[in-house]
């Protein structure tokens, strides 16, 4: 088993390079949106989470080492949020539903929101089990290595790759049978 | 990582990426970032405030907690002149700042018929409620408080007891279980319940009871008192025709082995009607003799290692008067009374004594009243007195503050319901300003300056 490295570094600390939030905030937030649109399945809650992420990193007590390592975090935040609001699905569902109730007409913004939750892909991933579509996201979406998934998720790269090929060849299955 | 993958792989993360490409198009300004930055480190601002201000909150109540329970044991029966005792074993700091079993929902109609406090705070009630099991029964139940009364938790009370308190088979009812009708702790930890028939000790805090032995077989006890090492008391009244003993014994603190220290005198004496009293380390027993019914009073300043005879300073009173001893005072003055209206006299006197039993001087005439032809009479200190009337319907408290001088009347009850249904007990005290009273099985009274304001606690 590989040592897993700190991305941490204690507040006084010494350290080579400094993290920079703005720089971080530039390159990541769209992918980390999009990231977690795709776990939640659902849009709407996706720049929370995201922001979230990084409102977690700037106010945390140890400041961070590396930028490479502050992305891994990032993404680990985000999936941890993701498995809490989906442990929380029923509640968001209700919140959702009576929104919907109340207003009349759709922003652009909502109409995103809502092609995004009627694509195909999204409606199939959402059908997979919670690891089998973390696997898939992280491998495709992210475009992420075998290796830096099982690290983000704590598994290893064999279980990572056989996860990733059923969830691929589910998904494969499922649209190539509808279409 | 995307050159190794296949084509099927690189279908499937271009569809990802065109799925999420309307929500990724555009992304907010840093500043609405910074916002929210700003705000999350403001709330860990006040939750950290609040927890900060909690844990000193905390501290300072454990802090005060601690400190009333070292008070009250302190200020508890020590004599003038004496320096407070060391802690009687068992009895650590420890022990004191526990306060036993975490409390449950109390019975619904609790009715209590007797409480002990050990400080301003802490008191226990026992009595009887509907059981939590079946409302159309009755079952015992012990209540605790640590706020002075205002609220109350149900804590375990011993298995099995039976719910006849009120005569404990002494009026011939065949008892289904051992009967107690009193409580008194000595401490957080430690404390009896009790009644002629039975008695029970836990060292818990009542999380367990253990029954006792006795002298007799009923293992029972008229009066359980705390002295300055550990508790004492009185397994026997000396009434029964020669069948049983005049007897004081004492034990320490959660032991139940108890030992015998009836002074020689009053055994020989075959001493009736015996009163315990304690404060501190000073023991005081009264009682009359079997043969000539004259009184006779002993006392001891080491929890009843060693005694004293006093009977001569009793001559206070004519020798036709009917005298008592009632009540010792967390100072250690001595209260009683001498009754001569049997014997022709009009007066009813309170002597007391403030130098341990050693001399009794005449401090006034008590109260009157049409309740009842004699009071209990309690001392709060050597110049506080209360007289207690009752005739089960109404209740009547008078109270000198001048070493019974003058008296003025400081409560006037009237029974909750048509029956008599008024405790009829009269104040004790924890120390000299702090005290408690229960007039009726729901009703507490509380007094933090020496008997003169009272305060109303439901018991519930």
């Amino acid at each position: 088993m590989r040592a897993k490295q700190s991305p941490w570094i204690m507040a006084g600390g010494e350290t080579t390079r400094e993290v920079d939030l703005a720089d971080l905030y530039a390159a990541h937030y769209r992918t980390l949106v999009g990231l977690a649109a795709l776990l939640l399945g659902n849009a709407s809650r996706a720049e929370d989470v995201a922001q979230d992420a990084f409102v977690k990193v700037a106010t945390r007590r140890v400041r961070l080492r590396e930028p490479d390592l502050a992305v891994g975090y990032l993404r680990s935040v985000v999936i941890n949020d993701c498995r809490a609001l989906h442990r929380r699905g029923a509640m968001i569902a209700r919140q959702e539903r009576r929104l919907t109730a109340v207003r009349d007409e759709a922003s652009a913004e909502e109409s995103a929101l809502g092609a995004f939750g009627r694509d195909e892909l999204v409606r199939l991933l959402r059908a997979l089990p919670a690891r089998r579509r973390e696997v898939v996201v992280l491998r495709y979406y992210c475009d992420m290595s075998e290796l830096a998934v099982a690290d983000v998720l704590g598994i290893s790269v064999g279980t990572v790759k056989s996860t990733a090929s059923r969830g691929l060849a589910e998904l494969a299955a499922s649209m190539g049978g509808r279409s | 990582v995307t050159d190794s993958l296949d084509d099927d792989e690189r279908a499937i993360r271009d569809r990802l990426v065109a799925a999420v490409g309307l929500l990724t198009s555009t992304q907010p300004p840093l500043s609405q970032l910074e916002r929210r930055i700003g705000r999350r480190r403001r709330q860990r601002l006040v939750v950290a405030g609040a927890s900060i201000c909690g844990a000193a909150a905390a501290v300072v109540a454990i802090i005060l907690v601690v400190a009333q329970l070292d008070g009250g044991r302190s200020n508890r029966g020590v004599e003038p002149g004496r320096t407070p005792s060391p802690t009687p074993s068992g009895q650590g700091p420890s022990a004191s700042a526990s306060t036993g079993p975490p409390g449950s929902a109390m019975l619904k109609s609790f009715s209590a018929t007797s409480v002990s406090f050990v400080d301003a705070a802490h008191g226990w009630a026992l009595g009887d409620g509907e059981c939590a099991d079946a409302a159309s029964r009755r079952c015992m139940a012990i209540a605790r408080t640590s706020d002075g009364g205002q609220t109350w938790v149900a804590i375990p009370a011993p298995d099995g007891l039976t719910t006849d308190y009120r005569t404990c088979g002494n009026n011939g009812v065949v008892l289904q279980g051992p009967c107690v009708n009193n409580v008194r702790f000595v401490d957080a930890l430690h404390g009896y319940v009790y009644s002629n028939r039975a008695m029970f000790m836990t060292a818990d805090g009542g999380a367990t009871w253990q029954q006792q032995p006795g002298v007799t077989a009923t293992d029972g006890a008229y009066a359980v008192v705390p002295t300055g090492s550990g508790v004492a008391r009185l397994p026997e009244l000396g009434d029964c025709d020669g069948a049983c003993r005049s007897a004081v014994e004492v034990s320490s603190l959660g032991s139940s082995t108890w030992r015998d220290v009836t002074p020689k005198a009053a055994r020989d004496a075959q001493l009736r009607s015996m009163n315990l009293l304690t404060s501190g380390h000073a023991v005081v027993l009264f009682g009359y003799e079997a043969t000539s019914g004259a009184p006779a009073l002993f006392t001891s300043s080491d929890d009843g290692n060693s005694w004293t005879t006093r009977s001569s300073a009793l001559t206070v009173c004519s020798a036709d008067a009917r005298l008592y001893i009632s009540s010792i005072a967390p100072d250690g003055a001595i209260a009683g009374s001498c009754d001569s209206s049997a014997a022709g006299g009009a007066a009813l006197f309170m002597i007391r004594s403030t130098d341990g039993g050693a001399t009794f001087t005449r401090a006034g005439l008590l109260p009157t009243s049409t309740l009842s032809t004699s009071p209990s009479l309690v001392s709060a200190n050597a110049s506080t007195f209360f007289a207690e009337f009752t005739n089960g319907l109404q209740d009547v408290l008078h109270g000198s503050f001048d070493g019974g001088q003058s008296w003025q009347t400081i409560q006037e009850l009237n029974a909750p319901g048509s029956a008599p249904a008024l405790a009829g007990q009269p104040p004790s005290f924890t120390t000299v300003n702090v005290g408690f009273r229960l007039t009726d099985p729901t009703t507490l009274w509380t007094t933090a300056d020496g008997g003169r304001t009272w305060a109303q606690r439901p018991i519930r």
